[in-house]
């Protein structure tokens, strides 16, 4: 409607198919009003770190990326005064051990594996929004 | 070794009961001897109371022609036979009562004798006197009197009454000397004799014990020999080393790795033989093995002739040596050929998991992509597509989900390879009867009838042997569907040292002649259509049971159901 709207979700996703399913997952439940999708690391630090824009109430993030990797992005916000408290949630293909032990270590409020059947992707993707934005209350 | 302790046992008591039986006769005879000579002693003194006895007698005789002699003639000469014939009577009397002191009976005849003998010197004294004085017929009257004869008369039957006594006394001594002297003849007989038996005696035994002294010793030789050649030929050093690192004993391939022959190492400590580093490892090694009391496999990396070589190394504490004291024995066998083997192996499996990995991983991206966008055609665009190109959307979607679970699968078995076992103790009747509940509870319009007993407990992964109970209760579950009375029965016990458990069901069952393809990654007895499922379950479930060091078999025939039975090794630590 205008671009005054506030940002609410960042969408760190390199796959255009999984960024285009996760807002479509989204919007379904009117939860992709305020949704910016970058497609790597460097962006989305760009994206957080160079404005002067409220930070976003949620991010996204996945971990494989060219150029920069989820959990160097993750490392690098918490150490940033600005977005130590942001809530990340890693929104991933891998269910890796060491990458969930490493994704909670540096800070992740959650570790979602992104199911392969759709229905259920659909489904993880709308409750993280639904959880995140409506339920849950973040630090001003 | 009880022969040789045998030997030394009869040896000591043939060597006592010899010395006693020899001592015993030697102390015998030297009796036997000591009472003969004495009954020889008796004899000659019989023999000297005769000769007394005949000594008296004559000078009886010749007291009494001297005396008559005198009385006729009164020369001079025989005044003095008879004198001196006097005193040689009364010296035999008074010797004979001396010699008799031992026989009161000859004693007291002896005493009378000597009476008679002084009564018969009295008269004789008077005789003498008379005739001396002139009356040679007084004298000759005198001679012829009663009084004169009785006085000789008395004393010569003391004499024959002595001497026959002591006649009677020689024979029974000499009777006796005789007996005594057989006697002891005999005991030294018996004695030579005896001692001739024992010495043969002794004789055969040790003769006896020699031969299996003999026998012993060649088959020590001959043990000896085949544990040389063993020694010689096995290609693993084995020795014998003290706590301080010398090495008390080695083989020829120990001495080879050494740089040495047995004789030139055989001495020398690890301090000499290895860096100062390796050895110092080496001796802390050992200290631990001896200190724990208990033998142990180890590693140990050593620079031996043949370069830096990692020797897998058994080593048991011994015995404390007599003269060495406290040591270990040890096999060392060089494994470095096999650690690089199993190095590449090892890296070879981790690339091999990774890429299975990757590629799984990388599927799943598109895959996504395809099914999801596959979906919204179906949701948001159905209106566009008639009712074939709906349902043909719909086998897309189908396909796509399968495709789906088979790389979730593959995924789950790779990592099960790569996962590290966590081992705890684990209760196997709750884990069954958890994973029975959730079959249950995934079909709740069936009735499966459900027999669990109590199961040993296990040592291992529990989430590990949880994915175990589930991959084989969903397929009894699954198996079972076409029954309407499915029966499944859990049970375990302990048999040979290993926890047995089992599954058994009332299901569609398998031929028998494809059970080994059960366990195969995708391979599958049933079409997907018959039973779903991706063919990853059974080959997870051997691979868990592997993976904990135990076995699993299927039992089965078609349509009679099948039976799971799976080994864990019992109560392991490792």
């Amino acid at each position: 409607m205008s671009a005054a709207k506030p940002i609410e979700i960042l969408l760190v996703e390199d796959s255009a198919d999984d960024a285009e399913m996760t807002i479509r997952a989204l919007r379904k439940r009117n939860l992709a009003n305020g949704i910016v999708h970058v497609r790597d690391g460097e962006a989305a630090l760009e994206f957080l770190h160079a404005g002067d824009a409220p930070p976003p109430r949620l991010v996204l993030l996945d971990l494989k990326m060219p150029k920069l990797g989820g959990l160097e992005v993750l490392k690098r916000l918490r150490e940033d005064a600005r977005t130590r408290a942001l809530p990340v949630v890693i929104l991933t293909s891998s269910k890796e051990e060491p990458d969930v032990q490493a994704g909670y270590a540096l800070g992740a409020n959650s570790y979602i594996v992104k199911p392969v059947d759709f229905e259920k992707f659909q489904e993880a993707v709308s409750t993280v929004g639904l959880y995140w934005l409506v339920l849950n209350q973040a630090p001003r | 070794m009880a022969p040789m302790r045998r030997i030394r046992r009869d040896a000591k008591t043939l060597l006592l009961l010899g010395l006693g039986v020899v001592l015993a006769l030697g102390a015998f005879s030297a009796r036997q001897f000591r009472r003969d000579r004495s009954a020889a002693r008796w004899v000659d003194h019989t023999q000297a109371v005769l000769g007394a006895l005949d000594d008296y007698r004559y000078a009886l005789k010749a007291a009494e022609s001297a005396r008559r002699g005198y009385v006729l003639t009164g020369s001079a000469s025989d005044a003095d036979a008879h004198a001196a014939a006097m005193t040689a009577l009364l010296d035999d009397a008074r010797s004979l009562r001396r010699l008799t002191a031992d026989n009161p009976a000859q004693n007291a005849r002896a005493a009378s004798l000597e009476a008679a003998t002084r009564a018969s010197l009295e008269l004789s004294t008077r005789l003498l006197a008379r005739r001396r004085a002139g009356d040679v017929v007084g004298a000759t009257r005198m001679v012829a009197r009663r009084e004169v004869t009785v006085v000789t008369d008395r004393a010569l039957a003391a004499e024959r009454a002595m001497s026959e006594e002591e006649r009677a006394l020689l024979s029974e001594r000499r009777a006796r000397f005789e007996r005594l002297s057989r006697q002891a003849e005999w005991s030294l007989a018996a004695g030579a004799l005896a001692g001739c038996a024992g010495i043969a005696l002794s004789l055969w035994l040790l003769l006896r014990d020699l031969g299996t002294y003999e026998r012993l010793h060649r088959e020590l030789e001959r043990t000896k020999e085949l544990l040389q050649i063993v020694l010689d030929n096995v290609r693993s050093s084995v020795y014998i080393i003290d706590l301080d690192g010398r090495m008390l004993f080695l083989n020829k391939e120990c001495a080879r790795t050494l740089g040495g022959t047995p004789e030139s190492v055989a001495g020398r400590s690890v301090r000499d033989l290895f860096p100062a580093e390796q050895a110092a490892e080496v001796i802390a090694n050992n200290l631990r093995i001896h200190a724990a009391g208990r033998a142990a496999e180890i590693e140990e990396t050593v620079s031996s002739a043949d370069g830096l070589r990692t020797y897998l190394s058994f080593k048991a504490p011994i015995a404390p040596l007599p003269a060495e004291g406290p040591a270990l024995c040890g096999v060392s066998t060089d494994v470095t050929a096999l650690k690089d083997h199993e190095r590449r192996l090892e890296a070879a499996n981790k690339e091999l998991e990774a890429f299975s990995y990757s590629v799984s991983h990388d599927l799943r991206a598109p895959l996504r992509a395809i099914g999801g966008f596959s979906r919204i055609i179906a949701e948001d665009h159905a209106a566009g597509l008639d009712p074939e190109g709906r349902r043909l959307f719909g086998r897309i979607i189908a396909n796509s989900e399968r495709m789906g679970r088979l790389i979730d699968d593959l995924l789950a078995f790779s990592r099960l390879g790569r996962q590290e076992l966590n081992r705890t103790d684990v209760d196997m009747t709750a884990l069954a009867a958890r994973a029975a509940r959730q079959c249950a509870d995934a079909e709740p319009a069936r009735s499966v009838r459900l027999a669990l007993g109590v199961l040993p407990p296990a040592r291992g992964d529990a989430a590990m042997l949880f994915q175990v109970w589930t991959n084989l209760l969903s397929n009894a579950w699954k198996y079972t569907r076409p029954r309407a009375d499915a029966a499944v029965e859990i049970g375990g016990a302990v048999e040979d040292g290993a926890d047995v458990y089992w599954i058994k069901d009332n299901g569609v069952g398998f031929d028998p002649r494809h059970a080994g393809k059960l366990f195969g990654v995708f391979s599958r007895l049933h079409g997907a259509d018959e039973f779903e499922g991706t063919g990853v379950g059974l080959a997870l479930v051997r691979r868990v049971v592997e993976r904990h060091d135990g076995r699993v078999r299927a039992h089965g025939a078609v349509g009679a159901g099948a039976e799971f039975r799976f080994t864990l090794p019992h109560g392991r630590n490792a």
